[in-house]
């Protein structure tokens, strides 16, 4: 009996001890494997379907697209396209040399410059089972990714860019009934729905009428015209960003909004949870909107006091938004109220201030708006409410998949006949990505959902679902747990002579993390090599030389209100309290220079820099090379300018004074002039006779609104700008003398505001936060916000709408001087010669002058201290002593190299003995 | 004879009941979800065709063709939803899945597939976790009631105390800690599946999320059955059977423990069925990978069909584990009749 207990025992040591061993185990031990995480698993990563980055995650390894962005250079500062999938760079087929009939089959008989291109595919691409990739393959994908079939996710990108392929939108929806924008299908004279002229679509015959805020729209694109963009083509920008200047047609937008938020509300209220992590309903997002707007809604209904607010639904309300059957709407859900006063909000005690909103009403509120906005027409129709509105389409041509542009000329070489011109540029930009599947597999995965829709489970759950052709295949997937790569061994790169040095990683092992505090502990024993940073970790590991920042094109900066007129009414009630000194641009600028943004950046936020401009780095002139806007001498005078004079520990007040340029390192930070500016603007308020003054003794009480009040990062951004503020009005009641019961002082109060962005476009606000930022090919297409009085969401209330009338002189032809007659417009007349079509960016003095243009409108926006930038944003991590980026610049389509360029310092048994000999958590801090 | 005959019959009504039961919460269940909104296909990049698709696949809307050979997709009422469903459960068509699919968190996958993929790690920690806790927690308990109200008895009850009031991913993040980072001796997360839920290296893996789910168990075990055999202990017929000379090892084991055993055994077997259910937070420190995980996912991401094929199944094992212990109680003591009636 106890030697079987013994034996027991002496079992379960063993098993402990060989388990533990097995931890210890080196994979690979000559390899160099990359150790990272994921925090959540991606769905799919089909290239037809993918959603989110974690579905495009593992094909950035596994696929490649036709030409992809390498370093120029070996400074590696700079990124150029080169041919990957491609065997060399795309050949554009003159017009001329398109036959007839393919003039016919395309375009309709004329063909565009810079629309037909050929591109010869390389030859040694094979799938990982070794089978070449030939010119068919790309055919039947295509074919695939395009099928009515299938309807997938990533159908649209050959036809709803700038990268459209001739009748790939045809074929997408043919046979399918989808709901559309009816605009293009009205006949403008009768507003019934014209027939089509070939037969390719037909209007079924239903009264049932769409209303989408958010989806692209044909009215909305009529009226921009040029101007529209995903972003702006569609209702809601319209009905919110057009200054229509008449109370009726105002009225009109206003009472189309207040009924899709209604519906939203009534919709939401009764049926779904909206965010299922913090349990909020729309209801109750809704209804903290109206508590946090109180003093709007009450004031709402008094003419005198009347806050405008043009509508009260939010944009995540919106993003989720339906198509809406605006039949079905109003029977659904009984009684839709809307307001009967432009500008004035509904409230449900005082009924004169609202209506029972109806199908007809709506009907009749859309034709006043769209016949004052729709100034292709002068007929003022009755039916001009269905322009705003979408049908039901059937698309009942079967395109035939020959009709599509993609055509194979031989095996290896694809030619394509897109619809609209495109520079070679942005065809290859096009085509770094690809659609490529394995046919076979792809089919052999289909599952009939019903007659009409198939899906499939391509490259979704399991390695044996997938066929790579890129440097890497999988070798272990399972999901919600790890992905795990190898070398492709089949893959040309690897043999070809041209990715010497590149792609020195053997295997990448991935899990799938949720929780930070067991990834960032991985990180530290060695067995990640890379660990996202959030603002607590910024604390302990935020002066590491192993931590990387990764910018992002957008500028968070403080919004003050401007508004004398809208602080006085936000003051009034408070004993003893001061706002409209906020009006007064040297206080602004006091504390915009007490500002420390380097010390704000390093406490408050995990990797954003301080930054004094409005565009950053990321913002580029030259998209072939990736020149930036910021490295330009125009650019760069920008800071010269604005802080000319704003150096030094001698103030203008002082005697010895003399005008000091500030330093570029010191981020618009000098206490000494926030505090003369500060005690500038205070006296002249001191002195004011307007209504509301400053008066000694006053508390200036600054309210920042902001979405999230509890948040560490909020509070601590908060204790840092209260800080500064105060000392700033320290150093002014110091200059001035004010003592005791005489001293102003100063109090930040958060105030939580989910919908801070409406609440500030509307003037009713003190300070918020304000962050933007673009696409980074386009900076002189930024400015609109800042600079174009119709564009609704500029945030800083008391530059809106008057920029049109604020002057600012730019040098624009750069010859040193200002011509009084040119050179001297309003931010409104700079930004519309900027991005008007009389200078063209591909013209090097054009586009000198552009960026000229461009710097002198940021500077004159930075003058006028109502924008106050701070940091600009971007998220850090730490990376692993294994390994290397292949650069320290961040470049622009590569960042700092990526797996393609990463190089690594130890092998994997270098790196296991490595890290047994030392402190990893040690050397990371230094 | 005539015993097992009630017992029977009231299983069977307890069966027919469950049923009425879980049938009632499926409708209440379905309802609710199908009365959630669409996710809609709406702004750039989506098509309201795949929309559509999935609507009909979910049985939420289905296609007709009008008059003029137009297809049509129409929302379909919910009881006709409802309908359509068991129709699709006993009789699917050809190649769909009779569950519905996993539309975001495993593109087309069967819910029943995601679910039985999820269970193994999930199942494993929970028994690895029960064998280990419950003899732990009822030994503890019995040390700690036959040394009552001694240093022994004070210094555990104070130790479960701890075990109980602290929350288990507090143990969590310490045994991870120090285990697996500070001391290195066993791994921090679970390791991945080759083919082998056994492997040595699986094992391992699991020992800190089995501990840091054991230690709840056992202390409550051992207050229970402290508790328990405590009231047992000063019985009458404890001190009879002293008297009749039994030693106090004999009582305790063969009368006391037995008898104190009735109200623990539910226990054990409310532990047995509780092993499918795997713990959100635990999963995720460790990375398990776990049916919690995916409760919790489908949530988030609003993966209607698997949030109801789970919720339903955790709905099931409550009402089968109810039925379980119930019957279990006169099993355990025959002096509770099943049943019964006066």
């Amino acid at each position: 009996m106890k030697s079987k207990k013994c034996l027991a025992v002496l079992t379960v040591a063993l098993a402990l001890t060989g388990l533990t061993g097995c931890n210890n185990q080196v994979a690979d031990p000559n390899g160099y494997t990359y150790n990272t995480y994921l925090t959540t698993s991606p769905k799919t990563w089909n290239v037809h379907t993918w959603e989110t980055n974690d579905e495009s995650y593992i094909t950035s390894f596994t696929e490649m697209g036709l030409y992809d962005a390498a370093f120029s250079d070996d400074k590696r500062n700079q990124y150029t396209i080169i041919p990957e999938m491609a065997a060399d760079y795309p050949t554009v087929i003159d017009a001329t040399e398109v036959s007839a009939s393919d003039a016919r089959k395309y375009y309709d008989g004329g063909v565009p410059d810079n629309a037909v291109y050929e591109v010869k595919l390389n030859k040694a691409a094979k799938w990982e089972d070794g089978t070449p990739i030939t010119a068919t393959d790309y055919i039947e994908s295509m074919q695939r990714m395009l099928s009515p079939k299938y309807a997938n996710f990533r159908a649209d990108s050959y036809y709803a860019s700038n990268f459209v392929i001739a009748n790939a939108e045809a074929y997408y929806k043919s046979g399918r009934t989808t709901i559309e924008s009816a605009y293009p299908y009205l006949n403008m004279d009768t507003g019934e729905f014209a027939p089509s002229s070939d037969g390719s679509y037909v209007i079924p015959d239903t009264d049932d009428w769409y209303i989408n805020l958010t989806k692209a729209n044909g009215l909305a694109e009529s009226v921009l015209g040029d101007q529209a963009s995903e972003e702006n083509n569609n209702l809601y920008f319209l009905l919110n960003n057009l200054e229509l200047n008449n109370d009726a047609y105002t009225l009109a937008a206003q009472r189309v909004v207040d009924f899709v938020a209604q519906y939203l509300l009534l919709g939401y209220q009764s049926k779904t949870p909206y965010d299922s992590v913090s349990g909020k309903t729309f209801y109750e997002t809704y209804q903290s909107f109206f508590d946090n707007h109180k003093e709007d809604w009450d004031d709402a209904v008094n003419p005198e006091k009347g806050n405008g607010r043009t509508s009260y639904v939010s944009q995540e309300m919106l993003e989720n938004m339906p198509d809406i059957d605006i039949t079905w709407a109003f029977d659904d859900f009984g009684d839709i109220y809307v307001r009967t006063q432009a500008n004035h909000s509904y409230d449900p005690e005082k009924p004169a201030t609202g209506e029972v909103y109806s199908r007809e009403l709506l009907e009749a509120d859309l034709t006043t708006w769209v016949n004052a906005i729709n100034t292709q027409s002068m007929k003022q129709p009755t039916w001009a409410w269905k322009m705003a509105l979408y049908h039901e389409v059937t698309n009942t041509t079967q395109v035939d998949w020959e009709n599509v542009g993609l055509v194979k000329v031989d095996d290896y070489t694809l030619r394509f006949y897109l619809t609209k011109s495109i520079s070679v540029l942005n065809f290859e930009f096009a085509l770094t990505g690809n659609w490529l599947v394995k046919t076979d597999l792809y089919d052999k995965l289909t599952t009939k959902i019903s007659d009409e829709s198939w899906a499939t489970s391509y490259a979704t759950s399991s390695k044996d679902n997938y066929m790579s052709y890129g440097p890497y295949k999988l070798s272990a997937y399972e999901s919600g747990k790890t992905i795990n790569l190898v070398k492709n061994d089949q893959w040309y790169g690897w043999t070809d002579g041209k990715h010497n040095g590149q792609f020195q990683m053997t295997a990448l092992n991935t899990e799938i993390i949720q929780d930070h505090n067991t990834a960032l502990q991985k990180f530290l024993a060695g067995d990640l090599d890379d660990i996202e940073l959030n603002f607590e970790d910024m604390k302990k590991y935020g002066s590491s030389s192993r931590r990387t920042t990764t910018p992002e094109s957008y500028t968070q900066k403080i919004s003050f209100n401007s508004d004398r007129s809208k602080l006085l009414s936000r003051q009034q009630g408070a004993n003893n309290t001061n706002k409209t000194v906020l009006s007064n641009i040297n206080f602004r600028k006091g504390l915009s220079l007490g500002i420390n943004r380097t010390e704000f950046a390093a406490q408050t936020t995990s990797g954003s820099t301080a930054f004094t401009g409005l565009l950053n780095d990321l913002y580029l002139v030259d998209a072939t090379n990736g020149a930036t806007y910021r490295a330009t001498e125009p650019a760069k005078q920008v800071y010269k300018d604005v802080y000319a004079e704003l150096g030094g520990n001698v103030t203008p007040d002082q005697d010895g004074y003399t005008p000091t340029p500030l330093a570029e390192s010191s981020y618009g930070y000098n206490l000494a002039m926030a505090g003369y500016y500060a005690a500038l603007g205070i006296q002249e308020e001191l002195n004011s006779e307007e209504e509301g003054h400053l008066q000694r003794g006053n508390t200036i009480n600054i309210e920042f609104r902001v979405s999230d009040d509890q948040s560490q990062t909020t509070v601590a951004m908060h204790t840092n700008l209260k800080k500064y503020f105060q000392a700033v009005v320290s150093e002014a009641n110091r200059r001035l003398g004010l003592t005791g019961s005489d001293a102003i002082s100063l109090e930040l109060t958060l105030q939580k505001d989910e919908d801070y962005y409406n609440t500030a476009k509307n003037g009713n606000y003190d300070m918020i936060f304000s962050i933007w930022g673009g696409a980074a090919i386009n900076p002189y297409g930024l400015m609109q916000v800042y600079c174009d009085p119709t564009f609704a969401s500029c945030c800083e209330y008391g530059f809106k709408g008057h920029q049109g009338e604020y002057m600012v002189a730019i040098d624009a032809n750069g010859n040193g001087e200002i011509d009084e007659q040119t050179e001297n417009k309003s931010f409104a007349d700079w930004y519309s010669y900027m991005t008007s079509n009389s200078l063209n960016e591909e013209i090097a003095e054009d586009k000198a002058t552009m960026i000229r243009i461009c710097a002198g409108l940021e500077t004159g926006i930075l003058e006028r201290w109502e924008a106050i930038p701070i940091v600009s944003r971007a998220s850090s991590s730490l990376t692993s002593l294994k390994i290397e980026n292949g650069t320290d610049t961040y470049v622009n389509l590569i960042a700092y190299g990526g797996i393609r360029y990463m190089s690594f310092n130890y092998t994997n048994q270098e790196w296991a003995d490595f890290v047994k000999n030392n402190n990893l958590e040690d050397l990371y801090i230094a | 004879m005539r015993d097992a005959k009630q017992m029977l019959k009231y299983i069977l009504q307890r069966l027919l009941l469950m049923i009425f039961t879980f049938l009632v919460i499926f409708i209440i269940c379905f309802i609710l979800i199908r009365l959630l909104p669409f996710d809609q296909a709406t702004g750039p990049g989506k098509d309201p065709a795949t929309f559509y698709r999935m609507q009909v696949a979910m049985g939420r809307m289905y296609e007709v063709v009008n008059a003029d050979g137009v297809k049509e997709y129409l929302k379909t009422p919910i009881l006709v939803q409802l309908w359509n469903f068991f129709k699709n459960l006993f009789a699917p068509p050809e190649g769909v899945s009779r569950w519905g699919y996993s539309w975001q968190i495993e593109w087309m996958m069967d819910p029943m597939q995601l679910l039985g993929r999820q269970l193994p790690p999930t199942v494993l920690i929970n028994i690895y976790s029960m064998v280990i806790a419950t003899p732990i927690g009822i030994a503890l308990g019995i040390f700690m009631a036959l040394k009552k109200n001694k240093w022994e008895d004070n210094v555990l009850s104070v130790v479960i105390m701890l075990l109980i009031s602290v929350p288990s991913f507090v143990y969590a993040f310490l045994l991870q800690y120090f285990f697996a980072f500070k001391w290195d001796l066993l791994p921090d997360i679970r390791a991945t599946f080759e083919g082998n839920w056994f492997s040595g290296e699986m094992i391992a893996s699991m020992v800190l999320p089995v501990l840091a789910m054991s230690f709840g168990t056992i202390a409550g075990f051992a207050r229970y059955t402290r508790a328990e055999l405590t009231e047992v202990l000063t019985s009458d017929f404890m001190l009879l059977a002293r008297t009749k000379g039994l030693s106090r090892a004999q009582a305790t084991v063969r009368h006391a423990f037995r008898n104190s055993l009735v109200p623990i055994f539910p226990m054990i077997l409310g532990q047995i069925i509780s092993v499918l259910s795997g713990s959100v937070v635990i999963e995720q420190i460790f990375a398990v990978n776990g049916v919690g995980s995916l409760f919790l996912q489908s949530i988030q991401r609003r993966d209607y069909d698997v949030f109801q094929f789970v919720g339903m199944f955790y709905v099931l094992i409550g009402l089968v584990g109810s039925l379980v212990v119930d019957i279990s109680y006169g099993i355990v003591d025959p002096r509770i009749r099943m049943g019964g009636k006066k």
